[in-house]
């Protein structure tokens, strides 16, 4: 159900509401709002609170239990809860669900908060919240409010966060772990992660000490912001930003540990420990590094296409340093490597100091908005918009999807790597061969502006999609329709026939029919039309050959059109129900 | 030639082979109900106080619809906007005051019950539009509920009192 890119705020917005609809209709209870102070959510059993505030004191729940809570209902969970190891439960949240100790849960749950319910552990939302169960999914689109956030089963856990997940403390992780993050994220003290554990970042982050990677990676599309503690790059630690990354305290790195950037990254102290900075492997992109302090690259990996710049100051204002240059970042020469890792010069490698001071880069910043990644940490397709000039009852020149990716980053897409659909079309004779990509123009379609929806999904994992609009010019037909003013100008000639049923006192009245100009005759009656000579088509054929005349009208009764003669031949009687235009 | 018809009665032309011709002495065709000269000059149709005024209307009846200031046609048993635009003026002030003879009806050909001021009767021949080049650049000052034939573009072509409208073969 859930595209990764959002290619604007509708779109985005439409998602959101899907999701409401989704996670927050209690359907199917078998219990509604039970009172009871200690209470057991039997198997099976789908337990609705609907309305009020119900509390309870011990609770447990057995396996395929699921609470769901309504938009106006608030279920608060005083003291214990017992689960079981194996078993599964789900919590629906459309209102409020408040556990006053610190819940350990061992059933592996499912969590769906919808836009505006909370979960929340303890009264104030410090308490500790922990997952013990062996495959958890959290989906929030509404708020998490938890103190130590705690995976403790070794299976799969996967949080997707679409609105505002906060934790004031730590976060501990076992388990294969997937933070997908759309929203934002507060972090109020370290994590402690494993190398499995994986953050994919497209909204924001804000860590306000460090943490620790432990092997794991983080992608960042979004914002990432750390505050003054460590980042700890141990083992395999990958750190990949396409976005902007700010940390103000210290990155350790490890001799195997990875950070490749190809947006922004303001690093306050950076021991490298060996670590690799990599940039994009091609100079028409380019990663842009600030530092604020001198880094000894002990071995330190750089390269290619990076621009690294000393800062003196981020805060309050970003104050770039009087000196530039490698000297002025690196207290000895690092190693450079170029994209296929071998060393070489700075030259070579395309690593630039300060380039914007000396207008010298080969390529701008950019930092991606907007891109997803999906759960595997691969990238959705990208659709551009296309602007196409194609004459009626013509094709595109080209596809659609000549200026797409079959990733962000990828290969260029085709009718093979992805799966091309329209989405609509603002004219149904404008229209998109999805297995060409070609854009098709009817013979009939009329000079203007038109515009397809097109989706391309990737062949090889078909939930990450795309969207693009492709906006066609259509040439070379006459406007269908227009109005022309009548002229006013020059000798007009009054009208000499009238026929009328209206009571006219005196017939010599100067004023009519002669007022009314450039007709041959007036027909006047309020309620009594001009009624047309009425022939079906066989009586319309009989009208002699050498008496068809252009101009001849009829009313034709078979087939119920005002009929007229186009060139005084039996063939040229015609409907004219098309309303057009004599330019 | 100035013709004019105060009708308090019904009258036909020639009960048998009824042709009119306005504008010319000699027909174009044997098989016209009614022809017109080739002067720049259209029919005007009559203004009806609105489409549903019209009493025990047939299909192939033509008016100049006053209420909405549009051309319409009584087509498939409903009313068809010949106009489009919605922008028509029409100073209605010589009409709206008089009285209409509910009986009175011009028939050319067979006199039948069909109501009409102006009923082409018969169903072997049909009219001839008045045929102008370009009249929407050659008709000056036309009335509103003009209906005429370009025979430029094979057109025909209905004003609303500000515009022209145009249709053409589909």
């Amino acid at each position: 159900m859930i595209n990764y890119l959002f290619k604007n705020s509708v779109f985005t917005l439409l998602l959101l509401l899907l999701s409401f609809d989704c996670y927050s209709q209690c359907t199917g209870c078998t219990v509604t709002n039970p009172t009871s102070s200690n209470y057991t959510f039997a198997t099976n059993s789908v337990v609705c609170f609907t309305t009020g505030t119900t509390t309870m004191s011990d609770v447990a729940f057995q396996n395929n239990s699921k609470i769901c809570i309504a938009s106006s209902a608030t279920l608060i969970i005083q003291n214990n809860i017992n689960s079981t190891s194996g078993t599964n439960v789900t919590f629906e949240i459309a209102g409020t669900l408040q556990f006053n100790q610190s819940p350990n849960i061992n059933s592996s749950l499912t969590v769906n908060i919808a836009n505006g319910g909370i979960l929340r552990a303890g009264s104030n939302g410090n308490n500790n919240f922990t997952f013990s169960g062996t495959n958890n999914t959290i989906i929030n689109n509404g708020t998490i409010d938890v103190g130590v956030l705690g995976f403790s089963g070794n299976g799969t856990n996967l949080v997707d966060n679409y609105n505002l997940f906060s934790i004031t403390q730590n976060i501990n992780i076992s388990g294969t772990t997937t933070f997908r993050n759309f929203g934002t994220i507060n972090v109020g003290a370290s994590y402690n992660n494993n190398s499995t554990s994986t953050y994919l970042n497209c909204g924001t982050i804000n860590s306000t000490v460090g943490y620790n990677l432990g092997g794991g990676k983080i992608m960042n599309t979004g914002t990432f912001n750390v505050g003054t503690g460590s980042i700890d790059m141990a083992g395999n630690s990958r750190l990949e930003n396409y976005g902007t990354f700010y940390s103000k305290g210290i990155i350790n790195g490890a001799n195997t540990s990875v950070i490749y950037n190809e947006g922004l990254m303001k690093i306050t102290t950076w021991q490298p420990n060996g670590a690799t900075m990599n940039g994009p492997t091609s100079s028409s992109k380019k990663g842009y590094t600030y530092f604020l302090n001198t880094v000894n690259p002990n071995g330190a990996k750089i390269g290619p296409n990076l621009d690294l710049t000393k800062y003196s100051q981020y805060e309050a204002t970003m104050v770039k340093a009087g000196t530039q240059g490698q000297s002025a970042i690196f207290n000895s020469t690092p190693t450079y490597i170029n994209s296929s890792g071998t060393t070489t010069t700075a030259a070579l490698a395309n690593v630039t100091y300060d380039c914007t001071g000396s207008g010298s880069c080969s390529a701008p910043v950019v930092t991606v908005t907007n891109i997803c990644t999906n759960t595997d940490g691969s990238f959705p397709p990208v659709a551009n918009n296309d602007t196409f000039a194609i004459n009626a009852g013509s094709s595109s020149a080209a596809s659609v999807l000549a200026n797409d990716l079959e990733q962000y980053n990828g290969v260029a897409a085709t009718t093979s790597n992805v799966i091309l659909t329209q989405v609509s079309a603002s004219n149904p004779n404008v229209t998109l061969n999805t297995a060409t990509g070609l854009v098709q123009v009817g013979s009939g379609v009329v000079s203007g502006t038109y515009t397809i929806n097109y989706q391309i999904c990737r062949t090889s994992l078909t939930s990450s999609c795309s969207t693009a609009i492709v906006t066609v010019n259509v040439t070379g037909v006459a406007s269908a329709v227009c109005y022309k003013p009548g002229v006013t100008s020059g000798t007009s000639l009054s009208t000499n026939e009238g026929i009328t049923s209206l009571a006219r006192a005196n017939p010599g009245d100067a004023n009519w029919p002669g007022v009314r100009k450039g007709a041959w005759v007036i027909l006047e009656s309020k309620t009594k039309g001009f009624v047309l000579n009425r022939l079906t088509t066989t009586q319309v054929s009989a009208i002699p050959t050498i008496d068809v005349k252009e101009g001849m009208m009829v009313y034709n009764t078979t087939l119920n059109c005002l009929q007229i003669n186009t060139d005084g031949t039996t063939a040229g009687w015609k409907c004219f129900d098309t309303q057009t235009c004599p330019d | 030639m100035k013709n004019f018809y105060l009708l308090n009665f019904i009258l036909i032309f020639n009960m048998f082979n009824a042709q009119v011709a306005i504008g010319k002495i000699t027909l174009e065709s044997a098989s016209s109900s009614l022809e017109f000269g080739s002067e720049n000059r259209g029919l005007v149709l009559p203004w009806a106080t609105s489409a549903a005024s019209v009493a025990d209307v047939v299909n192939g009846t033509l008016i100049f619809d006053i209420n909405d200031k549009k051309t319409k046609v009584y087509s498939g048993n409903a009313w068809k906007d010949l106009t489009i635009a919605i922008n028509g003026a029409a100073e209605t002030s010589l009409q709206d005051g008089l009285a209409e003879q509910t009986n009175a009806k011009v028939a050319i050909g067979a006199l039948s019950s069909t109501p009409g001021i102006l009923v082409l009767e018969d169903s072997n021949k049909a009219m001839i539009l008045p045929k102008v080049a370009s009249p929407h650049l050659n008709i000056v000052a036309p009335t509103p509920g003009m209906i005429v034939y370009d025979t430029v573009k094979k057109m025909l072509l209905v004003f609303n009192g500000t515009v022209w409208t145009f249709w053409k073969a589909s």
